[in-house]
């Protein structure tokens, strides 16, 4: 399962023949992570959008957290806005 | 509500992407060719090269190992990535540090990516100085720059040169006076032709461990050997197997000497999950109580007090694991979110959390997701 010797560009198996030493790795990149901030925010905003005025504390807190979220979508867009 | 906000969420186990920087910035000038690099891989037209680690002339496919970029779950694959693909909190410290924010966590403890999450990659090195030094390269990089961003947030693990058990010693010794908390060791040397936890070979690492008060976290793969039944199985089989590497390292490691040479050893199950724990216990204890007469191992001490005073575990999402928390032990769980791994529940750990816990008590709740760790990991609050 672990990677071992590959072969190179001019010959023998590519890199994408070989494991890394597990399958579960797949990584948060651009586009996932920022599928799960987009879906985050929808989903705060939802809730913010269904907690009653007189709750105060509680909606305090989900424009909290609505304003970290979209902050943290700001500063991290990529190229493609991601 | 038993997670409260001053609650401090650590994760023990997360894992970070070397910067391509890691060993061309601190090798001697005679190894840069040699030493790890990062190289572009052609992937074929209309596709931008991939990012692989070159080691000795060696191509690694996984440098953030694999992307998942637009797909949906049920096309992840393995396939070389870009540093471009991936979040910046993969590779910068800094970054890594407003993700958990997001995230509600407040602490991690990262493993290796490319080097594998015990460092194993270099047992692989001809080279065994360059081998050595990149050993070396690496921790220094975790302390000095990984763990440097944020010393009360991150918590330092460091690889070893496991070729050689007096270079261990020695890297141990070196990297605890400079402040390092835990050591990533393989769940079972042997696949890696590497002596057993059942020999005297790894006492003075051991030792080393002790003496230094630094936890082994054993992460569950770090043997190079994986759970599978059959070539042609899907790769779910696997994948739901994966804790069995740690019941494999709990069995082997409460049936061999290692606990009774070394009485202040700790050893962390890293991604193995929980709630298995009580059954295999249970299944251990059975085995001793009925098996010990005639076998070379201890008579004295039943295996679940071992259990008890060296094993902690970690759990991502497991509910029997936290029903079972009594049977487990509440000082021997602990907590992971395992980013930046897509498995992980960014950027909603906290909350998952929160909902997972929902019926343990405060003081348990706390010690699962904080206190414990600080306890076992010596890192203070």
């Amino acid at each position: 399962m672990t990677g071992g010797p590959a072969g190179g560009p001019a010959g023998g198996p590519p890199p994408e023949a070989e494991r890394s030493d597990w399958t579960d790795q797949d990584l948060l990149t651009r586009d996932e992570a920022g599928g799960r901030i987009r879906a985050e925010i929808a989903e705060t905003q939802a809730r913010l959008d269904r907690t009653d005025p007189s709750r105060a504390e509680e909606r305090a807190a989900l424009e909290r957290r609505l304003r970290a979220l979209r902050a943290h979508a700001a500063a991290s867009a990529g190229p493609s806005g991601a | 509500m038993p997670l409260q906000p001053h609650m401090k969420l650590l994760s023990v186990d997360d894992h970070l992407i070397e910067p391509p920087h890691v060993w061309t910035d601190r090798l001697p000038a005679r190894y840069r060719e040699s030493g790890p690099a990062i190289v572009e891989h052609p992937r074929g037209e209309g596709r931008a090269p991939a990012e692989v680690w070159r080691y000795e002339g060696r191509l690694y496919p996984n440098i953030g190992l694999n992307a998942v970029a637009g797909k949906p779950p049920e096309e992840y694959g393995i396939e070389p990535t870009r540093y471009d693909d991936m979040i910046p909190g993969c590779y910068d410290p800094r970054a890594r540090l407003a993700d958990m924010d997001i995230d509600g966590v407040w602490g991690a403890m990262c493993f290796p990516s490319f080097p594998r999450f015990a460092g194993t990659v270099f047992l692989e090195g001809e080279d065994r100085e360059l081998a050595h030094l990149c050993v070396r390269a690496w921790n220094d990089y975790v302390l000095d720059e990984w763990c440097a961003a944020a010393p009360d947030r991150f918590i330092p693990l460091i690889i070893l040169p496991l070729w050689d058990v007096d270079l261990c010693v020695a890297e141990i010794q070196r990297c605890a006076a400079r402040g390092a908390k835990a050591i990533a060791f393989p769940e079972n040397p042997v696949p890696l032709g590497l002596p057993s936890f059942h020999t005297d070979h790894w006492d003075p690492v051991l030792s080393a461990a002790e003496e230094a008060d630094m936890p082994l976290c054993m992460h569950f793969g770090t043997s190079g050997q994986a759970p599978i039944t059959a070539p042609e199985a899907p790769m779910a089989v696997m994948i739901a197997l994966f804790g069995c590497n740690s019941m494999y390292a709990t069995a082997d490691l409460l049936f061999s000497p290692v606990f009774h040479r070394h009485p202040r050893l700790k050893i962390g199950l890293s991604e193995g999950g929980i709630g298995w724990i009580p059954y295999l216990l249970e299944r251990i204890d059975g085995t001793w109580e009925r098996h010990r007469h005639y076998q070379n191992i201890n008579h004295d001490v039943r295996p679940s007090e071992l259990f008890a005073r060296h094993i902690h575990g970690c759990f991502i999402d497991d509910e029997f694991g936290i029903q079972a928390r009594h049977a487990i032990g509440i000082d021997n769980i602990t907590w992971e979110c395992d980013y930046p791994h897509s498995d992980s529940y960014w950027p909603k750990s906290r909350a998952i959390a929160a909902e997972r816990l929902a019926g343990v008590p405060d003081d348990e709740a706390h010690k699962i997701v904080e206190l414990n760790t600080r306890r076992l990991y010596n890192f203070g609050a």
